[in-house]
């Protein structure tokens, strides 16, 4: 201790502070002149909003579409100024194939270590490379995202290769991704929002579907889950024939193959028959659940029903139903809950894309003494829009879709579909102009067909003295309490 | 322990003398990326910054005011905020409600504004045929927005912030933390002690007669920046500007707070916090040099580095903590470095506030645990994330009106990168040890409690 002390006296000493310089000046000031105009005139331009400009018709970008000699596929596109590259790996099979928590655990560990370079070693090659790094896992795949300097992307992506071949998932790192794990989900089970979105799933899917448990699984399977588990998943889907490497930024497109061939060429192996998502069952019957938070001063609501899949036709429609509803900017809930109401910050509506059929979810946070209005202001909304439809208005703009080339990490994320089950760059392009304009009809027609009342699944987190009473006057059906 | 001891004093002498690490890195940094704009002032004082990117046909729309909540009336926390959501409302010629839709309509998106300590700003990508529209609506509520307010939007706005406030802190995990820490670090006299959202009671307080003034005081021409990232024809756009700004009235202007303001505080403070969570907490903050001022990038690659040191005591040495991070909240008149251990749920933070400080005494004295390697490595990660910050039209614009406000030039990411890479590990290592003394700090203890709230409430302070 007194060492310490002795060494800062000693820093202090040489010469006092560097930082103790005067502060250079921030944005100057200006200074009206006296006299000045205190009210703005009106103009005949400002009484009506100009003119909708026609836009000029722009083109898709352009995919490069091939494959690794070893069956790997890599589709580019040339994106932005910025000397930058994002690439997006996909490994096509996620969580629906492995035991819970599996597909997460094996996504939380992907820079746990390879035969040739340790973790340590990992971060701090992409670091040094000013490569950011994630990795993800959904019910269908598992991603690896990479962001790096244009200057950085080969060797970055050599790193990645290794990652891809010769992950050893190391003993020690796998009992620290355990841990954080479980802290990861006391933590869900502590956030009021993530309770009620994962015991929503326990409502719409039954117990032997791979969407009734959440992503990271549950306490009990990660503690039973074996390395041999993480391990088995890894052999079996990452391999060449469900690898996709997605990428978008200025790069050098002959570069970048030569290096993932030569990288990757001794890369081989097959993947086990696949388990297939049920997609038909029944309806389950309306519910509604409390869970008990006393004290909370707001309630955490999510609303749910059984969607369709991914690639269907009615994927279209109900993607445009979220948006209408509360996925964009001025949804119909936005405007009723909180613009008419004030009871909320914000409302969401979405369908989950997966390859089965994901949930189209409902979700908020209101103020507890306007619980049973927020949900009557739901069904009063979902009533009029499955009688009469959405008007022009509330439909999202066809020039939306535009953004998600906006970057070249969204450019790479948005060609997310093209790496699931081999779907070409003909159909992505084809689905992708049909989705920006789903005709209205549409929309009403699976709205009607999807958001079924009777099959509605509530799941409320509260303070369920003061909420359960207001429930019952919603006259939804019976509340069931839970703890 | 001995030859640790001497190599430290080495690292000691060499640090008078302004030394580079010598330490360089294997792979390529882009550290000369522009960001060429065009700035001028209408004759209201109204400055423009004009940026083109032919990228996509798309313009991001970045409008600053400068004004934030440390711009807050007396008895008022909150009101610069609760300001910026009535501004969403509707003014003389825009109905309500329909900012957003007539965006939504033309497929813009980003379509929001947010309030910090130090200014509010407004933004929209919009396709870049459609960049009247955003210039209809920006001057229509720059100059008419009083037109609209009435107590009812004025209610409903209030009503909508106080479930923000729930959402975001009482109603979440150690949420009332940031509350706790913020006040007890500058006093009630500093422009920081309240958190820009406010509190409930200060939020009752506004009236209309308030955002009458707050609004004639502080959104006028002369405190605003409106800054266009792009595709679009500078020419053009110029006239647009001139023809929906050039017309509004320069007003009479408040007095923004603007002037450096370092925290008093002069010991060490405490607060003791229960809190319905599983796992206890300790936090720490200090008071540190503003953004860009000097001492501000060494601060935060040293915040990094004691992030790693601190971790590397609690979590794989002594195995008492779960998670360590740290942060720097910057502002113009002062910044905030926190530091957050999460602890493992059986070990109580007294117990682990020894360990603590034992660590920190460690990352203070021991410069040669400032691993010069590592240090270079975080370095890189600092610049090349400023980089990448630059892509997104919205964030670029974003950028560019941070520079200004921060710095009175929108040309400064070259500077910025050149600051960031020329930090050594000594300087780092001096800038903590100067800033981060152990009598000028607050730390919050937070142990599980049953029955208290999940946000945490505060128990002592001493």
């Amino acid at each position: 201790m007194k060492r310490a002390i002795f060494l800062v006296a000693a820093v202090s000493a040489c010469g006092g502070s560097r930082f103790a310089q005067p502060t250079a000046g921030t944005r100057e000031a200006w200074v009206v002149p006296a006299g000045a105009a205190t009210e703005t005139a009106d103009a005949p331009f400002r009484q009506s909003a100009p003119e909708v400009a026609s836009l000029p018709p722009r083109e898709l970008p352009v995919f490069e579409d091939s494959r690794l000699s070893n069956g790997a596929r890599i589709i580019t596109v040339k994106h932005g100024n910025l000397p930058i590259a994002a690439v997006r790996v996909v490994i096509d099979r996620g969580a629906d194939q492995a035991p819970p928590g599996v597909a997460s655990f094996v996504a939380a560990m992907l820079f746990a270590g390879t035969e040739h370079r340790s973790s340590i070693v990992l971060h701090q090659a992409f670091n040094e490379m000013g490569a950011s790094i994630d990795s993800s896992a959904s019910y269908d795949a598992i991603t690896l995202d990479l962001r790096v300097l244009r200057a950085n992307l080969e060797p970055a992506l050599s790193r990645v290769a290794d990652i891809l071949r010769w992950s050893t998932f190391p003993d020690e790192e796998f009992d620290r991704a355990r841990a954080q794990q479980l802290t990861r989900l006391d933590r869900a089970a502590a956030a009021p929002g993530a309770l009620a979105s994962d015991t929503l799933q326990t409502m719409l899917y039954p117990e032997s579907h791979p969407y009734h448990v959440a992503l990271a699984g549950t306490p009990e399977a990660i503690r039973s889950m074996t390395k041999a588990d993480v391990v088995r998943f890894y052999k079996s889907y990452f391999v060449p024939s469900r690898t996709t490497f997605l990428v978008a930024g200025t790069f050098d497109r002959a570069a970048l193959v030569h290096r993932l061939e030569l990288e990757l060429k001794a890369w081989t192996g097959e993947s086990p028959p696949l388990h297939q998502v049920q997609s038909q069952q029944a309806r389950p019957e309306r519910r509604i659940m409390l869970i008990d938070r006393p004290g909370d001063s707001q309630s955490n609501i999510a609303i749910g029903w059984r969607g369709a899949p991914l690639g269907s036709e009615e994927e279209l429609g109900l993607r445009g139903l979220g948006y209408a509803l509360a996925g964009g900017i001025h949804g119909l809930l936005d405007r009723n809950m909180r613009g008419g109401h004030g009871m909320t910050y914000g409302v969401q509506a979405q369908l989950m894309l997966r390859r089965g059929p994901g949930p189209f979810v409902i979700t908020t946070a209101v103020q507890r003494d306007r619980s049973g209005d927020a949900l009557k202001a739901i069904a009063q909304e979902l009533a009029t829009v499955r009688a009469t439809g959405l008007d022009k208005s509330t439909l999202p703009s066809a020039n939306r879709a535009w953004l998600a080339f906006e970057t070249g990490e969204s450019t790479a994320k948005s060609m997310i579909r093209m790496a699931l089950d081999g779907e070409s760059v003909d159909v992505f392009r084809a689905r992708f102009l049909k989705m920006m304009n789903v005709p209205r009809e549409e929309i009403l027609r699976v709205a009607r067909e999807y958001l079924d009342p009777a099959a509605m699944q509530i799941v409320v987190v509260g303070d369920a003295k003061s909420v359960k009473p207001q429930l019952e006057t919603a006259a939804l059906g019976a509340v069931e309490l839970a703890k | 322990v001995r030859l640790a001891f001497v190599v430290m004093l080495g690292l000691l002498f060499a640090a008078c003398a302004p030394a580079r690490s010598p330490y360089h890195l294997d792979y390529a940094f882009p550290l000369n990326i522009e960001l060429p704009t065009e700035k001028y002032r209408l004759a209201n004082g109204l400055e423009v910054i004009l940026h083109t990117e032919h990228a996509n046909p798309l313009v991001a729309v970045s409008l600053w005011y400068h004004v934030g909540s440390k711009d807050d009336p007396p008895g008022r926390a909150g009101m610069a905020h609760l300001f910026e959501h009535l501004m969403f409302d509707g003014s003389r010629h825009v109905g309500a409600g329909q900012h957003e839709a007539l965006l939504a309509r033309t497929g813009a998106d980003n379509v929001n504004a947010t309030t910090s300590r130090d200014r509010t700003e407004y933004h929209e990508t919009v396709p870049a045929a459609e960049l009247e529209l955003a210039f209809w609506l920006e001057s229509d509520r720059m100059a008419f927005l009083l037109d609209s307010v009435n107590q009812a939007t004025l209610d409903r706005e209030r009503a909508v912030v106080k479930n923000e406030l729930r959402l975001r802190y009482d109603n979440a995990s150690y949420g009332r933390l940031p509350a706790f820490m913020y006040s007890a670090l500058y006093d009630d006299k500093h422009s920081y002690h309240a958190l820009p959202i406010g509190d409930e009671a200060q939020l009752d307080a506004v009236t209309l007669d308030d955002i009458r003034a707050f609004y004639r005081a502080f959104y006028v021409p002369s405190d605003a920046t409106i800054v266009l990232a792009g595709d679009f024809d500078p020419a053009i756009v110029k006239e647009m500007i001139e023809k929906y700004f050039g017309p509004i009235a320069p007003g009479k202007p408040g007095i923004v707070k603007r002037a450096p303001q370092p925290s008093s505080i002069d010991r060490e403070r405490r607060l003791i916090i229960e809190a319905e969570v599983e796992r206890p907490m300790i936090q720490a903050m200090w008071s540190v040099p503003p953004l860009f001022a000097p001492g501000s990038p060494e601060i935060a690659l040293g915040a990094d580095a004691l992030g790693g040191i601190v971790s590397y005591v609690m979590v794989k040495q002594d195995k008492v903590a779960e998670r360590v991070s740290t942060w720097v909240d910057d502002g113009e008149i002062a910044s905030s470095l926190g530091l957050t251990v999460t602890l493992r749920p059986e070990v109580s933070p007294e117990q682990a506030m020894s360990k603590l400080d034992w660590a920190l005494d460690h990352a203070r004295g021991q410069r040669a645990r400032f691993d010069q390697v590592m240090f270079a490595i975080n370095r890189a990660k600092h610049l090349s994330s400023l980089v990448y910050e630059a892509e997104e039209l919205e964030s670029r614009a974003n950028l560019l009106n941070r520079y200004n406000h921060y710095r009175g030039s929108p040309a400064y990411v070259g500077t910025e990168l050149t600051r960031r890479s020329e930090v050594t590990p000594e300087a780092a290592h001096e800038a903590l040890v100067e800033f981060l003394p152990f009598n000028r700090r607050v730390l919050a203890l937070v142990t599980p409690t049953k029955g208290a709230p999940r946000a945490g409430r505060l128990v002592a302070s001493r």
